[in-house]
C-alpha cells in the first residue's frame, strides 16, 4: 500500500471520528468535508483534468460525482466511506496486479544476462547481444546458455526445462547443438555461436510470449466491447433513476438521487477489463513453462473447442528417422546391393535415400551414374556401373516387366533390378514414437472425436501404423497439395475446431490453414515457429493434451469471472433501484469482485 | 510495419483499454495492443518507412499524454 495513502487514510479517519463525536452540526459538517477532501483530493483533481480532455465517463469523475452527490444530500460518512473503500480497493488491485506481473516476470526469467566470450586469449564478460556468430563462448556450470551454438569442447548435462518443459537433463557432447536459455549443470563447455542473440531460441520464445496477447480471443474482444458500452449505459440509467421517478411518480428526489449514485459507484467494468486478459495471458504463460508456445489468445481459446486432430505421420507419430531394417538379396552380395542403391539414390533428399546412403557410408563416384531419371511416386531408373538399373517400389518393377518375389513387409520396400533381373530388396522403416499410442488414447478421453493421420506414405504402411497407435482414420498416399485438399474437406465437415499437427518444415500450408497448426520439435527450426500457431518445443505429442487442458482451465476461469462479475453488478443495480442497497455495499461489492476476479485469473499462471 | 515498445505509467487496465481504443482510431494505425501485464505496446501500422513511423509514434505519444499524463512510451 502506498505510503501517501496510509497518511491520508489516518487523517481522514481522525477527522471523521471527531466530526462524528461533535454534536454541534455546523462544526461537524465542516470536519466531515475536510475528511472527505483529504481522502479524495487526488481523485477530484484527476477527474477535473480529464473533463478538459473530454473523458466524461472516466472512473475518477464518476466516483467524484457519486461522492459529491452523497455530500450534497448530507450523507457525509457515506461519501467518505465510499471514497475510502474505493481507494483501499484500488490499492489491493494494484497489489494483485503487481503480484501477477511478478509471476509473469518469473516466467520470462529465461533471458540470459551475460556471455563469457573468448577474445584474444582472454575471456571477456559481455552482454549476449554483443556476441558475434562464430565466436567461442565459455559456459560454466550453473550458468545459462546465452546463445545458440555448437559444442566445440567439453561434455555436460543440460537442464532444458525452461525451453522444452522437459525435466530430465539432456546429456550433451562435442558437436551437439545447444539452445540458449537452458542451464549448464556440471562441467565447462566451449561453444561456437551459430546465431546472433536476437535470432536465438530464447529471444524467439520471449518475443512470442510477449506478443501473444496481440492476437485477441473472441472473449477478449467481447469484453472490451462490453466495457465500452457498459459505463455509458449505467450512467444513463443513473440519470433516469434520479429524474424519472420524482417527475412521473412524485417520489422524493433525494431518495432517487441516492439510488442513482449507487449506480455510479459500480459503473467501472474494471473487474472484467483486468481479469479476462490476465486469464488468457496466464494461460499462455503457464503453457510456455511446459514447453508449449501458444502464439495468441485466440489460439488458446480455440484449443478448448477442439474436436478433430489431424496428425502428419512422419516425424510426428513416428520418430521420422528411417533405418534399414532388412536386406534380402537374389544372386548378389548385400554390400553390392547397398552400393547400387546408394549410387541410384545419391541425388535424392528423401529420408529413405538418406538411410541407404548412411548405411553405405562411402564416397560415391558420380561419374558412374548416367541417364538418371526420377519417376515420381515410383523410384529411379539409371545406368549405374554401365548397367541399366531400376531402384524403386513394386510399381516400378511391374511397369518394366521385371519378375520378382513380392515382399510382405511393413515399411518402405526398395526393390532393385539390374539389366531386367531382380536382385533383391531393402526394407526401410521408421519407428513409432513410444508415447504415440498413449497420447492418442488421452486425446480421445479429452473428447476429441475425430483423429486422422495424413501421410504421403503407402496405404499399407500407413494403415498398419494408424492401427498400432489407435488412429481410426488414415488418409495415405497423399501428395502435398492433396493433403491440403483433404484438410479443407475435414474443416468444412467439422463443426468445432480442427488441429493439424506436423513437424513443421514441409507441412507449412496445412499448419497455416488449420484452425490451430501445431508444430512439433520446433527447437531451432525457424520455419516451424513461423507457420504454426502453437509450437511444442520437445517433440512430445502428449503435450497436445496438456495444451488442451491448459486452454480448458483458462477458459473456465475466464468464464467464471465474466459470469461472476456481471451478475454481481446486475444484482447491485437491481437492489439499488429498489432501494435495498446502500453505497457501502455497492463499493464493497465492486472492489471485492475485481479483487476476487484477479485472484481467480492468477490461477491460470499455475499449472 | 510492426513495432513493440515499452509503455510505463499506466495504472489501471481500464485506462489501458481506453488508450488502446483511442490509438486504434489513428488513421495510420492498423492495430494496436497494450499488454498491461508486461507493459508492452505493439503497434501495427501501414507506414512504409521509419520516418513515417516516427511521426505516427509522436502522435501516439501526444495522445497518451493527453489521456494519461504519466504515460511514457519508449
Amino acid at each position: 500500500m502506498k505510503k501517501n495513502f496510509r497518511i491520508e487514510m489516518v487523517f481522514t479517519l481522525i477527522f471523521a471520528i471527531i466530526a462524528f463525536l461533535i454534536r454541534q452540526e455546523f462544526v461537524s459538517d465542516v470536519l466531515y468535508i475536510i475528511a472527505y477532501l483529504i481522502i479524495s483530493f487526488d481523485i477530484l483533481k484527476k477527474a477535473i483534468k480529464n473533463i478538459f480532455h473530454g473523458e466524461i465517463f472516466d472512473e475518477n469523475f464518476l466516483m467524484s460525482i457519486a461522492t459529491l452527490g452523497a455530500l450534497f444530500i448530507k450523507e457525509y460518512p457515506e461519501a467518505i466511506a465510499v471514497m475510502l473503500l474505493y481507494k483501499i480497493g484500488e490499492n489491493f488491485q494494484s497489489l494483485a496486479v503487481g503480484k501477477s506481473r511478478n509471476a509473469i516476470k518469473e516466467l520470462m526469467e529465461i533471458k540470459p544476462d551475460i556471455a563469457n566470450v573468448k577474445r584474444n586469449g582472454n575471456i571477456d564478460v559481455v552482454k549476449p547481444e554483443e556476441v558475434q556468430i562464430d565466436e567461442i563462448i565459455v559456459i560454466k556450470p550453473g550458468e545459462k546458455v546465452p546463445l545458440d551454438g555448437v559444442v566445440v569442447k567439453g561434455a555436460s548435462m543440460l537442464d532444458t526445462k525452461t525451453i522444452t518443459g522437459e525435466s530430465v537433463p539432456r546429456t550433451i557432447k562435442t558437436n551437439d547443438l545447444i539452445y540458449s536459455g537452458s542451464i549448464n549443470l556440471n562441467s565447462v563447455l566451449e561453444v561456437k555461436v551459430t546465431k546472433k542473440f536476437e535470432n536465438s531460441t530464447v529471444s524467439k520464445i520471449l518475443e512470442l510470449v510477449e506478443d501473444a496477447t496481440s492476437k485477441k480471443a473472441k472473449t477478449e474482444k467481447f469484453i472490451s466491447k462490453f466495457a465500452r458500452y457498459y459505463t455509458p449505459i449505467v450512467c444513463i440509467l443513473a440519470l433516469l433513476i434520479a429524474t424519472v421517478p420524482p417527475i412521473v411518480f412524485k417520489m422524493e428526489f433525494i431518495t432517487c438521487l441516492y439510488r442513482a449514485l449507487i449506480f455510479l459507484v459500480i459503473s467501472c467494468p474494471c473487474a472484467l477489463v483486468i481479469s479476462v486478459p490476465l486469464g488468457f495471458f496466464g494461460g499462455i504463460g503457464g503453457a510456455s513453462k511446459q514447453g508449449i508456445l501458444i502464439k495468441g489468445s485466440n489460439y488458446l481459446e480455440n484449443l478448448s473447442k477442439v474436436d478433430t486432430v489431424i496428425f502428419d505421420k512422419t516425424g510426428t507419430i513416428t520418430e521420422g528417422v528411417f533405418e534399414i531394417q532388412k536386406i534380402v538379396t537374389n544372386d548378389i552380395s548385400e554390400d553390392e546391393l547397398i552400393e547400387i542403391a546408394a549410387y541410384g539414390e545419391n541425388f535424392s533428399n528423401h529420408p529413405v535415400a538418406m538411410a541407404i546412403r548412411k548405411k553405405y557410408a562411402k564416397k560415391i563416384e558420380e561419374s558412374q551414374v548416367n541417364n538418371l531419371r526420377e519417376i515420381s511416386g515410383k523410384g529411379v531408373s539409371a545406368n549405374i556401373f554401365g548397367k541399366d538399373t531400376l531402384i524403386g517400389n513394386d510399381k516400378l518393377l511391374i511397369e518394366n516387366n521385371v519378375t520378382f518375389d513380392e515382399a510382405n513387409e511393413i515399411g518402405t520396400i526398395i526393390y532393385i533390378a539390374v539389366d531386367g533381373q531382380y536382385k533383391g530388396y531393402i526394407l526401410i522403416a521408421d519407428t513409432i514414437k513410444k508415447e504415440s499410442k498413449k497420447a492418442i488414447a488421452q486425446l480421445k478421453k479429452e473428447n476429441v472425436k475425430n483423429i486422422y493421420m495424413f501421410t504421403g506414405d503407402e496405404a499399407k504402411i500407413a494403415n498398419k501404423i494408424a492401427k498400432l497407435v489407435g488412429i481410426d482414420r488414415c488418409e495415405a498416399e497423399l501428395l502435398p497439395d492433396e493433403k491440403l485438399k483433404k484438410l479443407e474437406q475435414v474443416l468444412a465437415k467439422s463443426s468445432e475446431k480442427v488441429i493439424f499437427v506436423g513437424d513443421g518444415i514441409n507441412d507449412s500450408p496445412c499448419l497455416a490453414r488449420a484452425d490451430i497448426g501445431i508444430a512439433m520439435g520446433a527447437i531451432g527450426a525457424d520455419a516451424a515457429i513461423e507457420a504454426a500457431d502453437v509450437v511444442i518445443m520437445d517433440d512430445k505429442i502428449s503435450k497436445i493434451k496438456k495444451a488442451i487442458n491448459i486452454s480448458k482451465k483458462a477458459m473456465k476461469i475466464v468464464k467464471q469471472n465474466i459470469i461472476f462479475a456481471i451478475s454481481v453488478k446486475i444484482i447491485i443495480l437491481i437492489l439499488g433501484t429498489l432501494g435495498m442497497a446502500n453505497m457501502w455495499l455497492a463499493v464493497f461489492a465492486d472492489v471485492g469482485v475485481s479483487i476476487i476476479a484477479i485472484l481467480n485469473s492468477m490461477r491460470t499462471l499455475r499449472e | 510495419m510492426r513495432k513493440t515498445y515499452q509503455i510505463d505509467g499506466i495504472d489501471c487496465a481500464n485506462c489501458a483499454a481506453k488508450l488502446e481504443d483511442k490509438i486504434g482510431k489513428i488513421k495510420e494505425v492498423d492495430d494496436v495492443t497494450i499488454n498491461f501485464f508486461t507493459s508492452k505496446i505493439v503497434i501495427e501500422s501501414n507506414c512504409e518507412s521509419d520516418e513515417q513511423f516516427s511521426i505516427v509514434l509522436e502522435k501516439i505519444r501526444e495522445l497518451a499524454r493527453k489521456l494519461e499524463p504519466d504515460v511514457t512510451i519508449n
